[in-house]
């Protein structure tokens, strides 16, 4: 499998503050799976940018997040990559200190920028604490269900 | 003569928020401070009761930019608890992880976070139309450190080799010697980096403070160290309780510390001026270049000192690595059994002095736990700045004067404002 078909998936957020953590929590349930050698996943934790370096040579990045939109607890909003750049002037649309419209951004200037497409989960508690909120552990299947959907539809894609 | 009441509004792009309020009548500072706002953080709340052997991983995901520091003294804490000294090799692939983070953590606040300012544009995004060069070298040296991370530290955020005791898996000697190549390659992307910020001016201040480190009579103090006062001299590690001494402030949500005085710096002007000596003659020459003398009562020079330690830390790097290919890296396999104990690690981390206090149980679970951050400590000798700063540049325009302050904060190199550049200003008397 060459870089062409290098699909890179980021969970982000901070792990000790309840659902804010989400990212990483669906991360680390994803590790489960047996998945396609060209798709590598990582805990993007609050790296900031240093996820740009997690990013070079990725023909698609999908950055799993909590996302307030005001919408019940364990809700998806998926933002395929034609929609992301219309968030950036967007405030307050990542709920934690990594400024992933700022990751975003910075990828465009580096000119190695692939396709970025964002998968946010409507949190419920944000509070200190190491585990998830009933509901958005109840909502985990779901989370993985709509990743393994979009790596899917994305990888035949790019095998077209 | 201004009369102005100035509130710098949350600084944005961060999980917590801070702000400036100073208000001036007729020249006189009537009121000023800095206010932490963010939710109090309960990290030491969260150890309780967790056992030794997975609090590092814990508190290594307190900061994003910090997780080495936050790890290592974590584990230096649980290590002191159990009485167990780390080998020879454990303690040097600990510095490289260290160096690895503080090139990284220099480069993104002098480039993206401080640079800015000097251009008068809003971000780092604003330097890109006519200094996109820089913003792409800042890249590159901020990319290199972190492939260095993660050669050693097993990946590129929160590293996952530090444990108690050793390291799980060691870096290959060829990879290090790999990326001991990659570092002589990036020179000139160094002394570019020097280039530019001898072209940059750094605002005039002067106040002497109380300078607070971790020293070390066999090296610059990174990883390990007693604790050295400027004003009155050192204790060991164990005592920091004699040195520092926190405080609450009504309105901060932080805790501010001090200790001979009525406030203290710590960071990278801080380990300047209490280890000159003992940095590396090519970090020195740079300080030299930079204008930077020894000892420095300029906190914006704070960003100065931070290139002086990048230039220091890519030499130690390049020593370390060296020593550590020079033999064969032995996998070492320790598993410390728990027992009743208590341990406090300090560790310079790249915004100052971090101390992390442990007390275990016999079954190695925590029982009491302390950490003091950097720019807790910080926070009191700034409003000390501030107050210094603000009488002498009120003769200045309204939007240089916002500048300054915003500037001297933003030396400091806040963590409430570790991936920050904007502040929200705003004049309340208009």
């Amino acid at each position: 499998m060459n870089d062409n078909n290098r699909i890179v998936v980021i969970g982000i957020g901070n792990l000790l503050l309840m659902d804010e953590g989400i990212g990483v929590h669906t991360i680390n349930e994803l590790e489960k799976y047996d998945l396609p050698r060209n798709i590598e996943i990582y805990d993007g934790g609050t790296g900031g940018f240093k996820l740009i370096d997690l990013m070079h040579g990725a023909v698609r990045v999908i950055f799993i997040d909590a996302v307030g939109a005001g919408k019940a607890p364990g809700t998806i909003t998926t933002f395929r990559s034609e929609d992301v750049r219309s968030l950036y002037h967007k405030k307050k649309y990542s709920l934690h200190d990594t400024d992933l419209m700022e990751v975003i951004k910075m990828t465009e200037l580096l000119e190695v920028s692939p396709k970025i497409e964002i998968v946010g989960i409507q949190p419920k508690t944000i509070n200190y604490g190491t585990t998830l909120s009933k509901e958005l552990t109840d909502s985990m299947p779901d989370i993985i269900n709509t990743v393994l959907r979009r790596i899917e539809e994305v990888c035949s894609t790019l095998s077209v | 003569m201004h009369d102005f009441h100035v509130g710098i509004e949350h600084i944005t792009r961060v999980e917590g928020h801070g702000n400036i309020i100073i208000d001036v009548k007729e020249g006189k500072i009537r009121e000023l401070r800095m206010d932490i706002v963010e939710s109090p953080r309960f990290f030491e709340a969260m150890a309780l009761g967790r056992s030794y052997k997975e609090v590092a991983h814990i508190t290594s995901r307190i900061c994003g930019i910090c997780a080495v520091t936050h790890t290592t003294t974590s584990i230096k804490a649980i290590e002191a608890a159990l009485g167990f000294e780390p080998s020879a090799q454990t303690i040097k692939l600990r510095k490289l992880l260290l160096n690895a983070e503080f090139i990284q953590s220099h480069i993104l606040h002098v480039y993206f976070l401080t640079a800015p300012d000097f251009f008068r544009v809003g971000s780092v995004f604003g330097m890109v139309k006519d200094n996109k060069e820089v913003v792409l070298r800042g890249m590159r040296l901020k990319t290199l450190a972190n492939e260095l991370c993660a050669l050693v530290g097993g990946r590129h955020v929160h590293p996952i080799t530090l444990k108690i005791g050793c390291f799980s898996k060691n870096p290959e000697s060829k990879d290090l010697a790999e990326f001991k190549k990659k570092i002589e390659d990036a020179w000139p992307d160094i002394e570019e980096t020097v280039k530019f910020f001898k072209s940059l001016k750094t605002p005039e201040f002067e106040r002497d403070t109380e300078y607070i480190s971790l020293t070390n009579p066999e090296e610059y103090a990174l990883y390990d160290g007693n604790i050295k006062s400027s004003d009155n001299g050192e204790v060991v590690p164990t005592d920091y309780l004699d040195k520092v001494k926190e405080y609450m402030v009504a309105s901060s949500t932080s805790k501010h510390a001090k200790a001979n005085r009525d406030s203290y710096m710590v960071g990278a002007l801080a380990r300047f001026n209490n280890n000159y000596d003992q940095l590396h003659p090519k970090a020195k020459e740079v300080a030299g270049e930079l204008g930077l003398r020894h000892p420095c009562y300029n906190s914006y020079m704070n960003n100065i000192a931070q290139v002086v330690e990048t230039v220091h830390c890519f030499e130690d790097s390049i020593r370390l690595i060296d020593d550590l290919i020079s033999g064969d890296l032995k996998d070492e396999k320790i598993e410390l059994l728990p027992k009743a104990g208590h341990g406090i690690g300090a560790t310079e981390a790249p915004r100052g002095t971090l101390y992390h206090e442990h007390k275990l149980d016999d079954n190695g679970k925590i029982t009491y736990a302390n950490y003091i951050i950097p720019t807790g400590q910080n926070l009191a000798n700034i409003e000390n700045d501030l107050r210094t700063l603000v009488p002498d540049i009120l003769h200045k325009e309204k939007d240089d004067i916002i500048l300054d302050i915003e500037m001297l904060v933003r030396a400091y190199d806040p963590c409430i404002s570790c991936a920050t550049h904007l502040m929200k200003v705003k004049f309340v008397n208009e």
